[in-house]
């Protein structure tokens, strides 16, 4: 067990070492950022600046001891973007991406397996083939088509809920019905399958 | 003083947290404080107690970020916001509910195509002045933008002080856009305009509409839509011109004076054309006496129609909503999309 366990992380480490690598060629491979960050041209002195100030003067190695050394220290660096740090981004986020999320996982087990199990028993009732159709039709739609949907009934003609936000339980409504809906068709279907 | 390079920093405290730490958490000397800013996202502001003149309007403002038109429509009918703004003229008719008011304003800003003076086939003036030639604005203006949007009569703006009302440059004349084409020897060589996404309202919309104008003349636009512009290849590209100060120049100087980057990147090269036009640019923003300035931009803008490095299409036109019981007016001669939230602009009635 102990041999499994330290084989398995072994190979986690040397995974998450080549997606390191990987990352950090692929970002210096396609351009400088500055390109992005300044369409209109930089002239070559405020270029050689920058460059020196985020490192990308340096060679690759030693740019990627300095990655590796700094991520080592949870210093993930800050968006050259919006200036913000890289982890407070990620850190701000996580709660509410994981709560939605998890919600709509539970609420797609919730509905979906005992669909899925009523379409089973009742495989050629008419009730279950026209349940298949609109499975198909939650399991293909984006999540964005839903979601303007949602947002254009629940939101625009009904008032019902508030569509931007995360402030109270009834601004989770929304996302969490749209995230779930493919995940209920999907579940409905793979238990449904014979 | 609502430009942004103007705005006043404390150095102290920039050499203290740093450039990008200053940046998320600002410290200004404004009527409000920045509680909290999360870049993309939203920025909350409360009034400043200690601020040098007349205390804020406003307790607290919080600004959210809300990329899609749909959705500010949305958050406004269904009362999650007191106010909307840059919603085009086409979205009205959605906001046509109780409750919710809304106000159109054009700004002092041109949506602007600049042409490259430095690859053919637009390195000639004739291809160039055949361009504006065979723009019809005010199609566009009529079909894109309801009629409500500007139609420009020359590089100025009615709010400034300098405005000349007796000009009027934009012609829209096929015939001689024909005969100047036929003139340089054109015979439909690529024209390339290259556009970054949909950043412009309506941006994409109007370069299909120009490209089928213009085959009426016989020029052959082609547009791409592309990540990074190709300044080696394109002979067009979309842009904007606001008016940044009250003044010719708080346009003009900004856009295309000899350290933009249009004529950093040789884009741009009006002395080639007409060797008056720097020593002309120099006493239309140099100049002591408002008169001969005047006269110098005036002038300016005479050869501006020869050398034709720019094509103005118009002066856009947006709405702002917001729910009943808050009323302001557009602030005159500042840049487009300032809010007027001081003391004394903004007139907010409780909520229901």
């Amino acid at each position: 067990m102990l041999r499994f366990l330290a084989i398995r992380l072994a190979r986690a480490a040397i995974t998450m070492f080549l997606v390191l690598v990987i990352a950090f060629l692929t970002v210096r491979l396609s351009g400088t950022p500055f390109q992005q960050m300044y369409p209109e041209g930089l002239t070559p002195q405020l270029q050689a600046a920058l460059e020196a100030k985020y490192g990308l003067d340096q060679p690759l190695l030693t740019q990627f001891r300095v990655y590796i050394g700094q991520l080592a220290q949870g210093d993930f660096g800050r968006s050259l973007h919006s200036g913000e740090k890289v982890l407070d981004i990620y850190l701000a986020r996580m709660p509410y991406t994981l709560a939605i999320g998890g919600m709509a996982l539970v609420i797609a087990i919730a509905v979906g397996l005992p669909l899925g199990a009523v379409a089973a028993l009742w495989r050629r009732s008419p009730a279950t083939r026209l349940g298949m159709g609109a499975a198909f039709l939650g399991y293909a739609m984006p999540h964005f088509v839903i979601a303007i949907g949602l947002i254009l009934l629940f939101g625009y003609h009904w008032k019902a809920l508030p569509t931007v936000g995360l402030d109270t339980w009834r601004h989770y409504v929304l996302p969490v019905v749209t995230l779930s809906i493919p995940m209920i068709a999907g579940l409905r279907a793979s238990c449904a399958r014979p | 003083m609502s430009a942004r390079a103007m705005g006043i920093a404390s150095k102290e405290y920039h050499e203290e947290v740093g450039f990008d730490e200053a940046s998320i958490n600002p410290v200004g000397t404004g009527p409000y404080r920045a509680v909290s800013f999360t870049p993309d996202e939203r920025i909350e502001l409360e009034r400043f107690e200690d601020y040098w003149g007349a205390p804020a309007e406003l307790d607290r403002v919080e600004m959210v970020h809300v990329p899609e038109v749909a959705s500010r429509v949305t958050g406004i009918v269904n009362g999650e916001f007191d106010l909307a703004t840059n919603i085009p003229p086409d979205q009205a008719s959605a906001l046509d509910v109780e409750g919710v008011e809304t106000m159109g304003v054009t700004w002092p800003m041109f949506h602007v195509y600049v042409i490259a003076m430095n690859t053919a086939p637009t390195d000639d003036p004739r291809v160039r002045r055949a361009m504006r030639l065979c723009t019809d604005r005010e199609a566009l203006v009529e079909g894109l933008w309801d009629g409500k949007a500007g139609v420009p009569t020359a590089h100025q703006f009615p709010e400034h002080p300098l405005y000349d009302a007796s000009l009027n440059f934009i012609e829209h004349d096929p015939e001689q856009a024909r005969a100047l084409l036929e003139e340089a020897g054109y015979e439909g060589e690529e024209i390339i305009a290259q556009f970054p996404g949909s950043y412009y309202l309506y941006g994409d919309l109007a370069a299909q509409v120009v490209q089928q104008q213009w085959q009426d003349c016989g020029l052959n636009l082609k547009i791409e839509e592309v990540d990074n512009l190709d300044y080696e290849r394109l002979n067009m590209r979309g842009w904007s011109n606001p008016m940044y100060y009250p003044d010719p120049m708080g346009a003009m100087d900004t856009h295309w004076s000899e350290k933009s980057w249009t004529a950093q990147r040789e884009l741009w090269t009006p002395n080639d054309v007409n060797p008056e036009w720097q020593a002309t640019y120099e006493r239309a923003r140099f100049s002591t006496d408002p008169a001969e300035r005047q006269a110098a931009y005036r002038e300016l803008l005479e050869m501006s129609e020869e050398i034709s490095g720019w094509l103005l299409l118009y002066k856009p036109h947006e709405l702002y909503a917001m729910r009943e019981g808050i009323s302001f007016d557009i602030p005159v001669a500042h840049r487009p999309y300032v809010l007027p939230l001081r003391a004394g602009e903004i007139e907010v009635a409780p909520a229901d």
